[in-house]
């Protein structure tokens, strides 16, 4: 916006230089990287830099957690100190999604500057810049991490060969932001949620299943989880319920209604239990099998939660939120997920 | 598990929450504290800026200009946005999302958490709108057509299978009335095939 008009109290040198003073001299510096302000053995809690966080995800190894937040950066933690480990200037504007690929070695993230990264997780180096033009919502490694699925906000559904070579478009039939992706653990099919209030399930390789779509939400999806057999799908939304898909028949088998929308979910690793947050700014855990009866506080935030994931042990589930925070806790009994 | 693990399950994540809402607290207290410092700042400009102004101008402002005004929370958080042009994005969720709403001014109203809450706009096609939303979506909206042949107003839930009410004036049918409850029709004034009229549609 140029050439603004502030007639009432005038503008030029004298506003200026008032609001350096006031800037110099009253606003408390901000710290260049995040803060650990709790570490108990059962809970983590940890700021990064006040910005408001959108996302997290584990290592694979459990013991590394990354977030993205709407500054653009992206941090990447200790899951059980909360030190941070790495600091990358990730986007030039917001970053809106992170993942891990199924080694660790690297680590996907997605912004509002139409891109999607590749980074060396270790390092911090920069491996691949990928076109995501107008801007990515969403990113999943493939379970061989060969190739990475993005989700666009144009609609567009890529999956990007990470050895090199063109993207595969899958077919958009809905002109709307996707906001969430996600790849079955077998890889033999990809679930994608628009936020016209469908899912679409297709499959990938030959011999794979149909392509389905689900509906059944009456307000814009934001999540996505398969359980680990690949036979059930959660999915979370704005119209405050999360509904259990059994992807067999294409049937929504449960809905879980909550009184404020909880549109972000996570399954364990064992496939038991289910992670929510969203509005009510508190991390429930559910048991998949029996979710109205079941909800349980793990974690509360600020403002409302706009990430959670389970560890790939299912010992720890992680959120972030606007309130700038990225929490970790640990959870009684482990998930199964770890020998 | 038995009752009483359960139950102790219970206390041990209520001990750890009220351990990390403390330590919340006083991080948000300190927060409180740099804001109150910002706040103070931002007043001493506000009022020292126009009282300079004034004296060395000889003028006293009662008029203020501006192409947009945000009003923000004490945190930052926008909760009002008066614009001649609404975006066609939207943050939601920590995600910036296209909406593809129509070319419009208007004012959009925001929750403590910065989601769009509701809006009034009026189109640059015509006509004038507003949108009610909750924490789950919109429930409640007033369209009026740019040529005034039409009016309507209408609240619905989805929950409970779906109930809604629509209000409207057209220039030509008249007014109507329509209930709908758990999804179905319960109501619906002129009845079909009246004259359109309303009158003897009870009869």
């Amino acid at each position: 916006m140029s050439d603004r008009r502030v007639d009432a109290i005038g503008s030029g040198p004298l506003l200026s230089i008032a609001a350096l003073v006031a800037a110099t001299w009253f606003v408390a510096p901000v710290p260049p990287g995040g803060v650990t302000e709790t570490a108990t053995s059962d809970t983590v809690v940890v700021t990064a830099e006040r910005a408001e966080q959108s996302d997290v995800a584990f290592a694979p190894g459990g013991n590394r957690v990354a977030s993205s937040a709407l500054n653009g950066r992206v941090h990447l933690w200790d899951a059980a100190t909360g030190e941070e480990l790495r600091t990358l200037d990730a986007h030039r504007r917001e970053s809106y999604a992170v993942a891990f690929s199924p080694d660790g070695g690297r680590l996907a993230t997605g912004g509002y500057d139409g891109t999607v990264r590749i980074w060396e997780a270790a390092t911090g180096e920069p491996i691949r810049t990928l076109d995501a033009e107008p801007w990515p919502l969403d990113v999943a490694f493939s379970p061989d991490g060969e190739e990475l699925l993005v989700g666009e906000a144009d609609g567009d559904v890529l999956v990007h060969p990470l050895a090199g070579g063109a993207a595969d478009t899958l077919e958009h039939p809905y002109d709307q932001n996707v906001m969430a992706v996600a790849w079955s653990p077998s890889g033999r099919r990809v679930a994608f949620a628009y936020r016209a209030l469908r899912i679409r399930v297709a499959g990938r390789g030959p011999g794979a299943a149909s392509d389905t779509v689900l509906r059944g939400h009456h307000r814009p999806l934001y999540d996505l989880a398969f359980t680990p057999d690949g036979g059930t799908l959660v999915s979370g939304s704005r119209d405050a319920s999360v509904r259990i898909w059994d992807l067999r028949d294409d049937v929504a088998v449960d809905t879980l209604t909550t009184r404020m929308p909880a549109p972000f979910v996570a399954v364990s690793p064992d496939g038991g239990r289910l992670a929510t947050g969203g509005a009510n700014r508190t991390v429930r855990l559910w048991r998949l099998d029996a979710p109205r009866d079941t909800g349980r506080a793990v974690i509360r935030h600020d403002r409302l939660i706009t990430g959670v994931a389970f560890s790939p042990c299912g010992d720890r589930v992680a959120s972030t939120g606007l309130d700038g925070r990225v929490r970790i806790a640990r959870l009684e009994t482990g998930g199964g997920g770890c020998p | 598990m038995n009752a009483q693990d359960g139950d102790r399950e219970r206390d041990d994540v209520d001990d750890r929450l009220r351990l990390a809402d403390l330590a919340q607290e006083h991080e948000s207290l300190r927060r409180s504290q740099r804001r109150l410092r910002m706040v103070v700042a931002a007043l001493a400009v506000a009022v020292a800026v126009p009282l300079i102004s004034a004296a060395t101008t000889g003028r006293v402002a009662n008029e203020l200009v501006v192409e947009e005004i945000e009003l923000v929370g004490e945190d930052g958080t926008t909760r009002m946005h008066l614009t001649p042009q609404i975006s066609r994005e939207a943050v939601t969720y920590g995600r910036r999302i296209i909406r593809g709403s129509p070319d419009a001014a208007g004012i959009v109203f925001y929750d403590e958490d910065g989601e769009e809450q509701g809006a009034m706009a009026v189109l640059d096609a015509g006509g004038i709108g507003m949108g009610l939303d909750s924490k789950t979506g919109q429930n409640g909206g007033l369209f009026v057509s740019p040529d005034g042949r039409s009016m309507d107003l209408s609240f619905w839930s989805n929950r409970g299978g779906g109930h809604r009410i629509d209000l409207g004036i057209d220039a030509g049918e008249g007014p109507s009335l329509e209930m709908q409850r758990g999804g179905e029709q319960v109501l619906r004034l002129p009845r079909p095939g009246g004259d359109g009229s309303g009158k003897g549609d009870d009869e």
